[in-house]
């Protein structure tokens, strides 16, 4: 019998992190209709941009208690909309996003650091094409009562996640690197 | 030869902006036939890179031709009925609108369709329209038309030149010759120095 109170305690303890996370960092919902995630890089050296039209975000966040916050976005790589039917099409093939293997990109973070006013950087993970790679995402936080919007802005280098494969590797006719833009605007879960 | 027209020649800036545009001509046409059909390639890029400079350049020397037009008299016109001289006029300001409307259509469609017109590398032509899935079809098809329009007054701008050298045998063709006016041995040759 005295032995099991101690496990008692510990099962206890145990079923209290998760809700204390909870509590701490809360839900956000993002508003689809004044969020997007956006790309540009180049082609024939003229600036070339697209929106991915369709993504979730799972997000949990609190500025005053970073420990527990967590964000976890998911894309849909076939949603790459450049205002052109052709090249969308071509994105989605092999070379590219190979959306029939690969139908998400994800980018998951856990790390936050404040760095003064709205300004914050997540250390994340982007996943892309089965690529795996850190990233330092630095966004801007507005937040007004129950509402918030996030800005941030990050580059990266097409080739390290396969984008662009075989002859499209390496030339100067679409761009090497290429911007990924994040505006998000979200309201706290009540739920 | 003289770089200005003179009463019964061309002179060399309006025949080199001639043989300039037949050039171009002669090269982004078909080239478009062939870019349409290509797979997403490096090449394909290229191809309507290509096409879509020499066009931008066609349409520059087009409007070069037409400030130079206004700036040098014409050579007199050879001799023929009114109604030829009423078609040739015709004919050569329908192939001016659509040296004019071809590279604009490209460029208005190129912009619909959110891709750059990048001038051989050199430069990148604004959009002048917001890109629009909705347009891209319809002014694809007007670009088709007039480029379809355009050889059909090509063929017969070149019927029209040859019947002047082969059937009426006068001056028409020789005068737009490049180093042609220097009368050396040629069918023309008598009527030529005739016409002098």
């Amino acid at each position: 019998m005295t032995a099991r109170i101690p496990s008692l305690g510990l099962a206890l303890a145990l079923a209290m992190i998760p809700a204390t996370a909870v509590a701490g960092a809360p839900p956000w919902r993002i508003d689809p209709a004044a969020s997007r995630i956006a790309m540009a890089t180049t082609q024939m050296g003229a600036k070339v941009g697209g929106e991915f039209r369709r993504f979730e975000a799972d997000i949990r966040f609190d500025p005053d208690d970073l420990a527990s916050s967590r964000v976890t976005v998911t894309i849909d790589t076939a949603s790459l909309d450049t205002g052109n039917d052709e090249r969308d099409a071509t994105a989605r093939t092999a070379p590219w996003f190979d959306v029939a293997a690969h139908p998400v990109a994800r980018f998951e973070a856990a790390s936050f650091r404040a760095l003064g006013g709205p300004r914050f950087e997540a250390d994340g993970t982007l996943s892309i094409k089965g690529t795996s790679l850190p990233v330092v995402l630095p966004f801007i936080l507005e937040l007004d009562g129950d509402r918030a919007r996030v800005t941030g802005d990050l580059t990266v280098v097409r080739a390290a996640f396969g984008l662009g494969t075989g002859e499209w590797l390496t030339n100067g006719i679409v761009g090497d690197s290429v911007g990924i833009r994040v505006e998000v605007s979200a309201r706290r879960d009540a739920g | 030869m003289p770089l200005r027209n003179t009463d019964d020649r061309y002179g060399g800036v309006t025949k080199l902006l001639h043989w300039t545009t037949v050039v171009a001509v002669a090269v982004t046409v078909p080239l478009a036939f062939v870019m349409q059909d290509m797979p997403a390639s490096l090449d394909k890029f290229r191809a309507y890179g290509w096409h879509k400079s020499i066009g931008i350049a066609i349409l520059t020397v087009t409007l070069a031709r037409l400030a130079w037009r206004l700036a040098t008299p014409r050579p007199a016109p050879i001799t023929g009925p009114a109604w030829q001289a009423r078609a040739a006029a015709t004919a050569h300001a329908l192939l001016y609108a659509c040296l004019l409307a071809l590279p604009i259509l490209g460029w208005l469609h190129s912009a619909a369709a959110n891709t750059p017109v990048a001038v051989f590398g050199l430069f990148v032509l604004p959009h002048p329209i917001a890109p629009d899935r909705a347009l891209v079809e319809p002014l694809g098809e007007a670009h088709a038309l007039v480029a379809w329009l355009l050889l059909a007054l090509i063929a017969l701008h070149t019927l029209a030149a040859l019947k002047h050298h082969l059937v009426d045998r006068d001056r028409t063709l020789l005068r737009m010759l490049p180093l042609a006016d220097r009368g050396s041995a040629g069918p023309n040759d008598r009527e030529t120095r005739h016409d002098r």
